[in-house]
């Protein structure tokens, strides 16, 4: 085949899969999701390991059992790790933006959103404020949409002591 | 339809090996599964369809979470719309901390792989995990046509229904449909299949646990005594549809695990998509095991969630020699799943509720 | 159990494209160069596993029944793994289990990728997370794996600057190695100019999007010793699952954390204590670990057991792991790092093993290699397999 290469010019057929999907969410994900209109962050702990799971899930998947009661958590919490892209990804946003885990008091887990109200275009200065430990508050769309988007984090004026 | 099973026998006898018994000590016994079926599930995410199922399944076989030494399953991404979805369903099968092997060719893969990891001694159990959720995807057609080769299949169009036509059109005429004729409540789907004939999309999970055990008597459990399996050619016109070399090939596997002594086979599961051409692979897989008489249970009155229904076809197969309903029940039970266009892949899982040969 | 060993490798040379080829022709050209290795022709094989990562990335739905003519596997017992990007791995493991079951002799591992052939790679990878809670994020391999960095780096006191000194030891490695992808010499400075991806990852510090095809042939010990040829033994293999969720993985709560990667160490374990290996800093001789990003070849490092929580940088610094190098040498054949055909990456890092311990690594040969390790890691950093590979089948560790 390779003798074939040197002589005949590549060709290409293009194709484009059309797949739409319709996920059925479950119960637990449209608390959490209900939750975020009344700017309401929800965990469910797991009876058995005591972790508040954050974002909630129906079962811990440690324990393998079903997770038990409701627990809001604070609206306000640290980071845990975080990245900023500069780079433009085909069906993803525009870059800059930073998007972290920040395990909110009170949970067991991280939840992962976009940080906004950072000038991300110093690595040096935007990745420091971003910092391991580094407090941050959560923020709520006035307009929610329904998905996890509706809430975000931004750093907070109280640095941690 | 003239195979000649005289020819077939010598094969067995010659390619059968006592592996099973010279070199080890236990046997590979099914003792618990669970299924959730269902048209169109839709309260429930995916994973905590697979979560729910597999803890229940877990709990009939009275091992703890934590006992678990392996999970393989298996589930079609295309159909799920997870790009590698065994990462999402690692947690609800129990996967954390533990073996877990995704088996994307098929669930009754899944299951021929958790039988060859106990064989070899990996572990004293195993959950085998097979779920379809058609009901999310917008067209599952779709879903089934990307599967077909980019460029010749696709552009023309396909997807199971049309190959299980193309697979049933060669059979004889009076074996190509079971309504023989359409009818305005049987409409023809794609020649010679009717809607009767077609297998409807379901959603569902299935959990089977296999467990090593030394040979003997285990209370309502189903021992594996063989599993064979083997992919036919992709192309449908390079196919012996009549013959059904895969499912020969898979035959002769399994029985070389079993032994001559396997059977008289009880009962019979089998899953193809299309009643004409699961008819038409159940006689031929009775012929195979050298027993005419055998029942066969056709799975258009079940639900058969579309990737998983071979697994729920070996499940059923079990469960009739696991807990049997009438006192002169069957001993021995053999399941035949199929997986791509037009069965090009079978699987045969030959299961009786005694260990000894 | 059976004793299982490698008798021949195939590995095509890779490339970003080929044009010249389907997926099924790139499968059955990594095919038939492991059957000239072993002698063997297809009609010597009783089974196959094919390693098949994202269908969607080449384009093609269960791409494993598209290849049976190819191989001339019709009629066998073919199955597919898919674990990510430890699929290549696992397959070996699968393979590994067909024979030491007993019912097979003479297994064939063959699979290839063409990640090029996608012209949207990365937001297909974005399907890969939970629908609800991470998919609406732009979140992608390059994320997950630079939130992992960061977090290490801040854990240990690490920097870019130590991330790029693997960089250019993986180049020179792969330098010397006809297959790799990568293969041009570059600086630590080349490094840490080359524009950022997601912060602290660089161009500089990832992976090529790899084709080509790469197989492997496993045997049982009665079927290799009618043979007389130089067989390579899996002497131990493992396998573990880390939690999906990478939230999960930080704060004083978690089992294992996304700096590390602790249930990686736990497979490790797995493999070592069924090859009896007890102190694998001196019983190892080669890693060849599935490293896909300078950062991740640190706590890869660390898990194998080659050294302390936190030491790898420093020991790198200090000279460490490069070929020449006393103790263990790190992907000489360049890794991960150069060469990422992502459904037989792992099968490659077996393939490189077994290849270091018999001696025929050519310019990347590691001088005396009897004992090396092989890794892969799938998902989001999730699903781990690992082996232990030598040349004899004599006990390893001091009892």
């Amino acid at each position: 085949m390779t003798s074939a290469s040197e002589t005949a010019p590549a060709r290409f057929y293009e194709q484009t899969w059309d797949l739409s999907y319709r996920h059925a969410l479950g119960a637990t994900v449209g608390v959490f999701l209900d939750g975020l209109r009344d700017a309401k962050l929800l965990g469910r702990q797991c009876p058995k390991c005591s972790r508040v799971l954050v974002p909630p899930r129906s079962y811990c998947d440690r324990c393998f059992v079903e997770t038990g009661d409701w627990q809001e958590v604070a609206n306000e919490g640290v980071i845990e790790m975080m990245t900023i892209v500069y780079e433009p990804f085909k069906g993803l946003p525009a870059p800059p933006y930073a998007i972290a885990y920040v395990l909110l008091d009170g949970a067991s887990t991280a939840l992962l959103g976009y940080v906004h109200g950072i000038d991300l275009t110093d690595v040096k200065s935007a990745t420091e404020q971003l910092a391991i430990g580094k407090r941050v508050n959560v923020h709520f769309s006035p307009q929610p949409k329904g998905d996890v988007t509706d809430y975000w984090f931004e750093l907070s004026d109280n640095e941690p002591t | 339809m003239n195979f000649d099973i005289s020819k077939f026998i010598p094969i067995v006898q010659r390619r059968r090996i006592d592996v099973l018994m010279k070199e080890r000590v236990d046997m590979v016994v099914i003792t618990a599964g669970h299924q959730i079926a269902g048209e169109r599930i839709e309260t429930a995410s995916l994973e905590e369809l697979i979560f729910e199922t597999v803890s229940t399944a877990i709990a009939k076989a009275g091992i703890a979470p934590e006992s678990v030494d392996a999970i393989v399953m298996s589930g079609n991404d295309q159909t799920d719309g997870r790009i590698i979805s065994c990462m999402v369903t690692a947690g609800p099968v129990g996967g954390v901390g533990k073996n877990v092997t995704t088996i994307a060719s098929g669930p009754e893969h899944a299951f021929a792989y958790a039988y060859l990891r106990l064989l070899a001694g990996q572990g004293k159990n195993a959950v085998v995990v097979g779920w379809s959720k058609p009901s999310e995807s917008v067209f599952p057609e779709h879903a089934e046509l990307v599967s077909a080769d980019p460029f010749i299949v696709r552009p023309i169009g396909m997807n199971r229904i049309i190959a299980a036509a193309l697979q049933a059109s060669v059979l004889p005429e009076a074996e190509r449909s079971n309504a023989h004729s359409e009818s305005a409540n049987d409409p023809l789907i794609s020649w010679p299949l009717t809607a009767s004939d077609c297998q409807d999309h379901a959603d569902g999970v299935c959990a089977i646990v296999l467990e090593s055990r030394e040979p003997g008597h285990v209370d309502g459990g189903a021992w594996v005594r063989g599993v064979g399996w083997a992919m036919d050619r992709y192309d449908l016109g390079d196919r012996d549809n009549i013959e059904a070399g895969g499912l020969t090939a898979a035959t002769e596997l399994a029985l070389k695990q079993a032994g001559d002594s396997f059977g008289p086979i009880g009962t019979l599961d089998a899953f193809a998509v299309g009643a004409p051409n699961e008819r038409r692979l159940a006689q031929r897989l009775t012929h195979l095991l050298g027993d005419d008489k055998t029942e066969s249970f056709p799975s258009i009155d079940c639900l058969n969630p579309d990737f998983a229904a071979g697994l729920f076809a070996i499940w059923r197969a079990a469960q009739r020699v696991m807990s049997p309903v009438q006192p002169n029940a069957p001993h021995f039970a053999a399941a035949a799943a199929t997986l791509g266009f037009a069965a090009q892949g079978v699987t045969v899982v030959l299961m009786s509720d005694l260990s000894e040969v | 159990m059976r004793n299982v060993g490698i008798l021949g490798v195939g590995q095509t040379d890779f490339v970003t494209k080929r044009t010249d080829v389907t997926y099924p022709e790139l499968v059955r050209e990594g095919a038939q160069l492991a059957f000239d290795d072993a002698g063997l022709s297809m009609t010597d094989i009783e089974a196959v596993v094919v390693p098949l990562a994202p269908d969607a990335l080449i384009g093609i739905g269960n791409g494993e029944r598209w290849l049976i003519e190819s191989i001339g596997a019709t009629g066998k017992p073919v199955m597919r793994v898919n674990n990510g990007g430890a699929t290549g791995a696992s397959a070996v493991e699968a393979a590994w289990m067909h024979v030491a079951s007993g019912l097979f002799d003479v297994v064939l591992v063959a699979g290839a990728d063409r990640v090029s052939e996608s012209l949207s790679a990365q937001s297909v990878l974005n399907k890969m997370w939970d629908v609800a809670y991470e998919r609406p994020y732009p979140q992608n391999t390059i994320t997950m794996l630079a939130m992992s960095a960061m977090r290490y780096n801040h854990m240990y006191g690490a920097d870019e600057r130590d991330m790029a000194r693997v960089t250019v030891k993986n180049r020179r490695h792969a330098s010397l190695n006809p297959h790799a992808h990568l293969r041009e010499l570059v600086t630590e400075d080349d490094v840490l100019n080359s524009r950022i991806l997601a912060w602290p990852l660089k161009l500089g510090d990832v992976c090529p999007s790899s084709t080509g095809g790469a197989a492997l042939i496993l045997v049982s010990e009665e079927y290799a010793s009618r043979l007389k040829k130089p067989v390579a033994w899996i002497r131990g293999l493992g396998q573990n699952t880390e939690t999906f969720w990478m939230g999960d993985r930080v704060g004083p709560q978690a089992l294992g954390d996304h700096a590390d990667a602790d249930a990686l160490a736990v497979a490790f374990d797995r493999a070592y204590a069924q090859a009896g290996i007890t102190d694998p800093t001196s019983q190892i001789d080669v890693a060849e670990i599935y490293a896909p990003f300078s950062s991740v070849e640190f706590h890869v490092i660390e898990a194998a057991g080659l050294c302390g929580r936190g030491e790898a940088p420093a020991l790198l610094a200090g000279g460490a792991f490069h070929l020449g190098a006393e103790g263990v040498v790190v992907n000489p054949s360049g890794g991960t790092q150069c060469t990422n055909p992502i459904a037989v990456t792992g099968t490659v890092r077996v393939i490189e093993a077994a290849t270091q311990v018999l001696g025929r690594a050519g310019d990347r040969q590691v001088a005396g290699a009897k004992v090396a390790i092989a890794s892969a890691i799938g998902g989001d950093h999730q699903f781990y397999s690992t082996f232990v590979i030598a040349n004899h089948l004599d006990p390893i560790g001091h009892p």
